[in-house]
């Protein structure tokens, strides 16, 4: 799909908005079918983008984006929201976290290997690469962690996820795994501590006293 | 700890969630147990908890809108080439590895331009060197084969590809021997000649421009890009300097004085000889000649200063300043420290410093003229970069020819006198140590910029005689910008965690509560000193309250075993009262009246006993108990008193109320007010006219409770979990939340309200705070079991968040103030129109339209018609393909103009309200040139105009009704009402005498904006110059280089003031009237965008990334950086005169009176 470059009038993004508002209604579970799941991730992919592309052109500052924005303004596009049930919403939400998940790590992962491939044979490079390399870096660590809590907790990579990609509420996240608001938020408070351990947080000073003083 | 695995980690994650629940005070207490109960998995759970509040991924997940792009617009192929594989992408664009197949097959290396570089222009200019560039042929030149466009439009060359490695990183990776690295650069140099003599400059020498690759078997440097940058007309600016996050990216580091384009001198030749010096100078050192860093850090202005003034420390001088890194770079040249120092000391460090002067007829005239000086050195011939100096010439002899001259040497100093030798000598040796001093003095001070400004300061005066003013000054600048600034007090042996801190009536002290590896302690720190006693901790339970009485004779601390009072003065233990009772929650407020200290005391779940304190006669009198019901127990007593300790405020669940310590026994309460969730804490200002509480959620609600009942007067998000509330004693409109990892302060001074600053705490939990009378914080910093006392030199001046009720929606982009300043109006995400007013400080935000919550609120764009009456919000987000709505504020009435079958966006609303300016987008390329003009009761396009050829940039309505356009080349004025039509039929059709457009400025620029109903251009040149022109009376002020690109830009006529952001993290501020001008950073480095100034001068609006950024009022931003504050304060920290500098306007020359700094 090409929004935003001439086509941009509701006719032409319809059919997709149609499609997709369909698409979504008819699910009923947090896994949908994979066909179903590729079409609106591929839907889902491109409008991403288009709407990166259509900011950069509707406004020469295209500022810094946070994806959850970008995730909303995804679902106002994408699915008509009128008519769309917050069950609908929900479920958008929860495919787009994992759409946005995959294009953030895939864009870092490229990325990273250019900045490999470019050390070997480098044609002029400015520094942009290396301004790049770190939040490509960043990017990547955040999704290895996120695997490796994923194979200690399942549900609480899910919540990391709607979470961080999709700005999804602890509600939501409750709603759309079918669990308690509380337990969102109990995975949450655990899972951000996990990740913020992982992710190279310094502990405090101290914090491997109390140990100490039980042994002694 | 065991690895962790699925069925642990449900075990810590039961055990974390268990501790979390816990009170601090629990918390400490149940660790014992909890250790025997869950031996394998308490450190772990103590580990994570550590981290708690820490998982911030939004820095790392910011994508900027151009990184999320596909690579549009490039084809597998261009034209003959068939592009192989990415290999690598920077600030100019991506490099492409491509394969020719014709005329002859070969591998090639394909740089497509990035978007934004006119295509027609880069290939004109390319087109204009193609010629010479053809005829370059050197063993050490790529050449430039081709150039072209893609279909896209974007400028692209193609170059022959070299397989190697950037010269410097070549030169490490390989060991290479200070002479082999001169063999190496002296081919760079012939290189360059070569292509001097057929007229090509380089313009952009740079390390990653020279690839070494192995030619024959021989490492041979081969210069890449060679037309490029001219064509590309690469300049350092903004654009080629910082990406779109502010980051740096380009290579200021090469780049000549003259190429900061302040110079008004063209590049030639010696540019390129300044860039060589600077790559040889890196060859040598390791390090570049100015500081990367330093001119990472700068701004762009300030990359320009340093560039044109920042004079570099020679290499043999700079190798020895460079500490431990030197050790890596001395083994990377096959020796050692005192070896390269010898080897780079006088010969080369004349030639590199001759490359590199500042002003060009003092470089080396050529590339060969350098290469030639190199290989005189390598001979040990006398080199020509040397000053003039008998000495020099008699040591090169003397190396030349060792054995034979010992003799000779003794006569000719016998010639010259060696009194004279010596004395010339001593001169230089003091001079180079001076300014190794002095240098290492300015190091120390950049070090001590985020930690302590005044120290920076300080070490920055000291070397200001010896060294560049520019670096100096730039260093004291930061310094008085810098913050937020904390000081640690020592902590003391023994003492664990800092719980309760208070500070004495004169900010001369302050106490603190410890928890204590033996007894819990308190202590009295000198803030003079920083000296520390404690005292007598005898029979002291678990601590966690101590406070001064008025006048700080005394100190009363709430202890779990009951209330204590000590004598200050000699520390004495003067009194232990409830030692007895079984209600472990005790507070202590101490009133405005020195001998009256009020004490509460609560058990769990029962109403809190208050109790009077007379320090003097010690007498300890009960008042009767409150009717706080606290529904978060197990927590000490979170209410406050007034001053006098007549009145408290409380919460029960989720009610504020205020009681009369007097009343307690009639049980009688004033209702303040509710929340909507479970209130957290409360506080108020020691006259009670004001109490402030905040929920659990975080809403913060500020309550007037002057009388009865009681009003909101304020309410915003603020952070959520806090633990405390406390009023600034010294100022009422100032309060601090605390809670763990965090202070926040916020102050109501002013319009709306400002939210202050955080005082992050990433380390430690922040437990609790006070203020001392110069406005400074103390606060306690707990770690899991030590932490330290922590004093912030931080205001609360400065804010950027502009909080309005969440219920109102969250504003989308700029609010537009109503004329006389009393309110500005915004459109919410939501699809509210609001109202703030800014004059009233007790006014409340309302919603006076509404409009559909519509998709993209992030893009709404809102504009008013003079008076306000009628508004205009194109609603789809700035495109209004779906429709803009027409508001008219008096009514709220809302109407939709849905006319549009293509996207347009909003330029402007006539100043009656009547038409409105849409621009046609066209294909979203902005190529289109069509203006349609919509009445606005009617809701019907009136009128087409067509801008003939020329794009136009923006449009706005001037108050006589004209409208106004710009273009690239013009500002053009037309009439927009419609012509006498026939028969009310289609305006395209009309006939009728209709005034030609009428051309009211003419000069090609790059980017610009209409101000002041369209009669104010602010232009930007190609070169990012920024001009302002009256398109009156055509009177043209140039205000200086800004970078180029596009801009935002608010005028403020009343003030003659001017605020313009674009793709820098800053934004900038002219005063017109008085010919000054401002930067003012961006605290998050984020780019600014738009910008609005309030009509009377109290704000202007910044939207930097998605935030809406509000600077309070304009005054502290020019106290910030200059002004007779900024003067001032120089002039205390130390003994300097500062004098505005006349030739630039924002800067200062400092002058150092001083005689006795150091």
């Amino acid at each position: 799909m090409c929004s935003h470059d001439g086509s941009d009038d509701p006719e032409a993004r319809d059919p997709n908005r149609d499609e997709f508002t369909t698409i979504l209604s008819g699910l009923d579970q947090v896994e949908p079918a994979k066909a179903e799941l590729d079409r609106l991730f591929v839907l889902l992919h491109d409008e991403l983008r288009s709407i990166a592309r259509g900011q950069l052109q509707a406004e020469a500052n295209a500022d810094t984006l946070q994806p959850t924005a970008l995730v909303h303004e995804a679902y106002l596009r994408l699915v008509h929201v009128e008519t769309a049930s917050s069950w609908t919403r929900t479920q958008f939400l929860v495919l787009a976290a994992r759409a946005m998940r995959w294009i953030l790590v895939d864009h870092a992962r490229q990325s990273l290997a250019q900045k490999r491939g470019g050390r070997r044979a480098r044609v002029s490079l400015d520094e942009a690469s290396e301004a790049m390399k770190d939040d490509a870096f960043d990017v990547v660590e955040l999704e290895d962690a996120l695997l490796r809590l994923g194979h200690l907790d399942q549900r609480m990579e899910v919540v990391v996820q709607c979470r961080v990609f999709a700005g999804m509420s602890m509600q939501e996240i409750g709603d759309a795994l079918g669990v308690s608001r509380r337990t969102v938020h109990e995975d949450w408070k655990v899972a951000s501590m996990w990740l913020a351990r992982e992710l190279g947080g310094t502990p405090p000073a101290g914090a491997a006293e109390p140990r100490k003083r039980e042994d002694g | 700890m065991a690895e962790l695995d699925p069925e642990r980690f449900q075990r810590v994650r039961h055990l974390i969630l268990e501790i979390a629940q816990l009170s601090e005070d629990e918390r400490e207490q149940r660790l014992e147990a909890l250790a025997l109960l869950h031996p394998d998995t308490l450190n772990e759970a103590l580990d994570l908890l550590a981290h708690e509040g820490k998982f911030d991924p939004r820095r790392v997940l910011a994508v900027s809108a151009r990184r999320l792009l596909p690579e549009t617009g490039i084809d597998d192929e261009l034209g003959p080439y068939k592009l192989l594989r990415l290999i690598g992408e920077g600030g100019m664009g991506a490099v492409y590895l491509a394969e020719q197949r014709e005329p002859i097959r070969r591998r090639v290396a394909v740089k497509v331009i990035k978007w934004g570089m006119d295509t027609k222009r880069v290939l004109a200019r390319f087109e204009s060197e193609r010629q010479a560039l053809a005829l370059m042929d050197h063993p050490n030149i790529a050449t430039v084969l081709d150039a072209g466009n893609t279909q896209a439009g974007r400028p692209f060359f193609v170059m022959e590809y070299v397989d190697g490695t950037p010269i410097t990183e070549y030169a490490d990776e390989n060991c290479l021997a200070i002479d082999e690295r001169l063999n190496l650069f002296t081919q760079v140099c012939a290189g360059v000649q070569h292509a001097h003599q057929k007229g090509i400059i380089h313009r952009d020498l740079k390390p990653s421009n020279i690839l070494v690759a192995l030619v024959d078997g021989r490492p041979t440097p081969k210069i890449i890009d060679f037309g490029v940058a001219k064509a590309t007309g690469q300049q350092l600016t903004e654009e080629t300097v910082f990406t779109e996050l502010g980051v740096l990216i380009g290579t200021p580091e090469y780049m000549s004085p003259e190429q900061t384009g302040m110079s008004g001198l063209d590049v030639d030749t010696r540019t390129d000889v300044y860039a060589l010096g600077s790559i040889l100078y890196e060859m040598l050192v390791g390090v570049l000649p100015l500081d990367p860093v330093d001119l990472r850090k700068a701004g762009l202005a300030e990359i320009h200063r340093m560039i044109r003034e920042a004079q570099p420390v020679k290499p043999s001088t700079r190798i020895q300043s460079l500490g431990d890194s030197a050790t890596e770079a001395v083994s990377r040249r096959r020796t050692d420290l005192p070896g390269l120092r010898r080897k780079l000391r006088d010969d080369l460090d004349w030639i590199v410093m001759k490359a590199l002067e500042k002003d060009r007829t003092r470089r080396f005239d050529t590339p060969k003229d350098m290469a030639d000086d190199i290989e005189r050195y390598l001979r040990h011939d006398p080199v020509v970069a040397r000053p003039p100096s008998t000495t020099y010439l008699l040591s090169r002899f003397v190396r030349r020819n060792r054995a034979g001259v010992a003799v000779a040497a003794v006569a000719l100093l016998g010639i010259v006198g060696f009194g004279i030798w010596q004395t010339v000598q001593n001169q230089i040796i003091a001079a180079e140590r001076d300014r190794a001093m002095a240098n290492e003095r300015l190091s120390l001070a950049r070090e001590q910029i985020e930690k302590d400004p005044t120290v920076a300061i300080a070490y920055a005066l000291s070397s200001l005689e010896i060294l560049d003013q520019g670096a100096t000054r730039d260093v004291v600048r930061r310094a008085l910008i810098a913050g937020p600034v904390r000081d640690e007090l020592p902590r003391r042996d023994g003492t664990w965690n800092p719980l309760s801190v208070d500070a004495s009536d004169d900010g001369k002290m302050c106490a603190v509560a410890w928890t204590g590896a033996e007894n819990p302690q308190v202590g009295i720190y000198s803030l003079d000193d920083l000296s520390m006693r404690t005292l007598d901790g005898t029979g002291l339970g678990f601590t966690y309250t101590v406070r001064f009485t008025a006048g700080s004779q005394y100190i009363v601390a709430a202890a779990t075993n009951g209330v204590h009072l000590y004598r200050v003065s000699d520390g004495a233990h003067l009194l232990h009262e409830l030692s007895e009772d079984s209600k472990p929650n005790i507070d202590v407020l101490p009133t405005e009246d020195p001998r009256r200290v009020l004490v509460t005391a609560t058990a769990g779940g029962e109403r809190p006993e208050w109790y009077a304190l007379d320090v003097e006669s010690l007498d300890f009198t009960p008042l009767g108990s409150s009717l706080g019901l606290h529904s978060i127990d197990q927590r000490a007593y979170q209410g406050a008193a007034d001053g006098r300790g007549e009145r408290i405020v409380e919460y029960a669940d989720r009610d504020v109320f205020v009681q009369r310590l007097d009343e307690l026994s009639i049980g009688r309460i004033e209702f303040v007010g509710r929340h909507d969730d479970p209130i957290a804490c409360v506080g108020c200002d020691r006259n009670l006219e004001r109490a402030v509480s905040v929920d659990v959620g975080g809403v913060v609600r500020v309550w007037d409770v002057r009388s009865q009942p009681a009003r909101l007067i304020r309410q915003f998000a603020g952070d959520a979990d806090v633990t405390w509330i406390r009023v600034d004693p010294y100022r009422p409109d100032v309060f601090t939340t605390y809670r763990s990892g965090l202070a926040r302060l916020y102050d109501l001074s002013t319009t709306p309200p400002r939210k202050g600053r955080v005082l992050p705490d990433r380390s430690h939990w922040t437990h609790e705070g006070t203020f001392l009378p110069d406005g400074t914080l103390i606060t306690t910093r707990n770690g899991l079991v030590v932490g330290p006392v922590a004093h912030w030199r931080v205001k609360p001046v400065v804010d950027w968040y502009l909080d309005l009720p969440d219920s109102l929606g969250t504003p989308a982009q700029r609010p537009i103030p109503a004329p006389d300043g009393s309110s500005m109006i915004y459109w919410t995400g939501n699809g509210n129109v609001v109202r703030v007013p800014s004059s009233d400080p007790n006014a409340v935000p309302e919603i006076i339209a509404r409009t559909p919550a519509v998709t993209g609120g992030m893009w709404v764009n809102l504009k008013g018609s003079e008076d306000q009456s009628r508004l205009l919000t194109d609603n789809s987000g700035l495109i209004a393909m779906q429709g803009a709505h027409v508001i008219d504020t008096d009514s709220g009435r809302t109407r939709q103009i849905d006319i549009f079958t293509n996207a347009h966006v909003m330029r402007g609303i006539s100043p009656s309200g009547d038409l409105a300016c849409f621009w046609d987008v066209g294909d979203g390329y902005g190529e289109d040139n069509l203006l349609r003009i919509v009445d606005l009761d009617s809701l019907r396009v009136v009128k087409e105009l067509n801008a003939a050829r020329d794009d136009v940039l923006t449009a706005d309505f001037r108050k006589d009704g004209s409208l106004v356009y710009l273009t690239g080349h013009a500002v053009v004025r037309v009439d927009p009402r419609p012509r006498q039509t026939r028969g009310g039929g289609d305006p395209v059709d009309s006939v009728g005498p209709e005034a030609p457009p009428d051309t009211l400025w003419k000069g090609p620029i790059e980017a610009g904006a209409l101000l002041d109903w369209g009669r104010k251009l602010l232009a930007v040149d190609g070169e990012g110059v920024l001009s302002w022109v009256d398109l009156d009376s055509g009177e043209t002020i140039p205000l200086g280089a800004a970078g180029s690109g596009s801009i935002a830009a608010s005028y403020e006529p009343s003030l003659g003031l001017l605020a313009v952001s674009g793709w820098w993290p800053h934004f900038r501020v002219f005063d017109l009237r008085e010919g000054r001008s401002w930067t003012v950073p961006i605290p998050s480095g984020e780019r600014s965008s738009v910008t609005t100034i309030d009509p009377v001068g109290r704000w202007i609006v910044v939207r930097s990334g998605t935030t809406f950024a509000v600077r309070l009022p304009l005054d502290p931003i020019f106290e910030d950086l200059e002004t007779e504050d900024f003067v001032s304060r120089i002039r205390e920290l130390t003994n300097v005169r500062v004098t505005p500098d006349p030739s630039e306007s924002g800067r200062f020359t400092i002058t150092n009176t001083n005689e006795r700094v150091e």
